[in-house]
C-alpha cells in the first residue's frame, strides 16, 4: 500500500497498483524505495485527488497507452471517450479542470486525454459567442479585429 | 464604476497583481473558486490556458471550424487557435497567405496571364498579418 498526503493534508492509502497509474507518484516510488513515508502532492487537494484516484482505481488494469500516437489520428477519436469516463468526468467545469490539472501534474496521461476530449467537445459547433458564455471569457476584441480574424479564416469554416 | 475588461479576456489568478487589479475596478464578489464561474466573473478555463501543452492537447482535438470560432473568443486564445488551424500539416498555406494580402495589390496583365504586377506597396500591417499567421 501507498500513502499520499494533499495540499489540504488529508491522506489516502491507497493499492500500490492503483497509485503507479501516476507516473510521478511511480517514479518516486522507484527512487524512494520500499517506505512506509508518506508521499507528499503539493499540487492536489483532497477533493480532486479522490475523483483522480477513482479512475486509478476503475483503470488500474488498463495496459499503458502506446508512447507516440499519431497527431492527425488522435482528433479523429475526439469523442471516443468510453462510457465509463464520460460518467466519471461529468462533473463542474472547475472540478473538470483541476481533474485535468491534476492529470497533468501527476503524469497520467489517459486520465489527461479524457479530461481534454472533453473540453474539445464542450467547444466543438459552438460560437464564439456561445464559447465565451460557456466559458464566462471577456471578449476583448473590437468589432473590427472580429471581422478581420473571420475573414482571415473563413477558408477553414467548411472544413 | 465602469465594469473592468481584461485585455487578454480571461484573469491570470496566479497573478496578484492582476487579482488586485480586478478586485479594484470590478463590482463583483470576492474571488471564491468554490463557485461557479457565473457568480464569480472570472473564467476557471484561466488555469488551463497558462499552461501551453494542455491548451495544447485541447486544441489538437479540435476540428477547423471549432478553431476558427475559439480563435475569435479573445486575444489570449487567438494565437495558439490560428497556430494549430495554420498549422495543419495537410494544408496548402501559399495560398492563403496571398489571400491575406490587400486587394489590388497585384495585378494580372490580361493579354499575359503569367505577368503579375505589383499594383501597390505592402504595409507594415500587412506584414504583421503574415508574422502572425506564419
Amino acid at each position: 500500500m501507498v500513502t499520499l498526503t494533499t495540499s489540504d493534508n488529508e491522506t489516502f492509502t491507497v493499492d500500490k497498483k492503483v497509485a503507479e497509474k501516476s507516473v510521478l507518484i511511480k517514479n518516486m516510488l522507484e527512487d524512494v524505495g520500499e517506505s512506509d513515508q508518506a508521499i507528499p502532492l503539493p499540487n492536489v487537494t483532497a477533493s480532486v485527488l479522490k475523483k483522480v484516484l477513482e479512475w486509478c482505481e476503475h483503470h488500474k488494469d488498463d495496459p499503458a497507452p502506446p508512447e507516440n500516437e499519431d497527431k492527425d489520428d488522435t482528433r479523429k477519436r475526439t469523442t471516443d471517450i468510453s462510457e465509463w469516463d464520460q460518467k466519471f468526468i461529468a462533473v463542474d467545469q472547475e472540478m473538470l479542470f483541476e481533474i485535468i490539472l491534476a492529470a497533468n501534474y501527476l503524469d497520467i496521461k489517459a486520465l489527461l486525454d479524457v479530461g481534454c476530449k472533453t473540453v474539445a467537445n464542450m467547444i466543438k459547433g459552438k460560437s464564439p459567442e456561445e464559447i465565451r458564455k460557456l466559458f464566462n471569457i471577456v471578449n476583448d476584441f473590437t468589432p473590427e479585429e472580429e471581422a478581420q480574424i473571420k475573414k482571415e479564416n473563413e477558408w477553414a469554416e467548411d472544413r | 464604476m465602469m465594469p473592468f475588461v481584461k485585455r487578454g479576456g480571461l484573469l491570470d489568478t496566479d497573478d496578484d497583481d492582476d487579482v488586485k487589479s480586478y478586485l479594484e475596478n470590478s463590482e463583483g464578489p470576492e474571488l471564491d473558486r468554490s463557485t461557479s464561474p457565473k457568480q464569480t466573473g472570472f473564467s476557471p478555463l484561466t488555469k488551463l490556458v497558462s499552461n501551453p501543452e494542455i491548451l495544447q492537447l485541447i486544441l489538437d482535438h479540435l476540428e477547423p471550424t471549432s478553431l476558427v470560432s475559439l480563435s475569435r473568443t479573445c486575444h489570449l486564445l487567438f494565437p495558439p487557435s490560428a497556430k494549430t488551424l495554420w498549422g495543419d500539416a495537410h494544408l496548402s498555406v501559399l495560398d492563403l497567405f496571398a489571400r491575406l494580402l490587400p486587394q489590388g495589390l497585384f495585378y494580372q496583365n490580361e493579354d499575359k496571364k503569367e505577368e503579375i504586377f505589383r499594383y501597390l506597396c505592402p504595409r507594415k500591417s500587412d506584414f504583421e498579418r503574415f508574422r502572425l499567421y506564419g
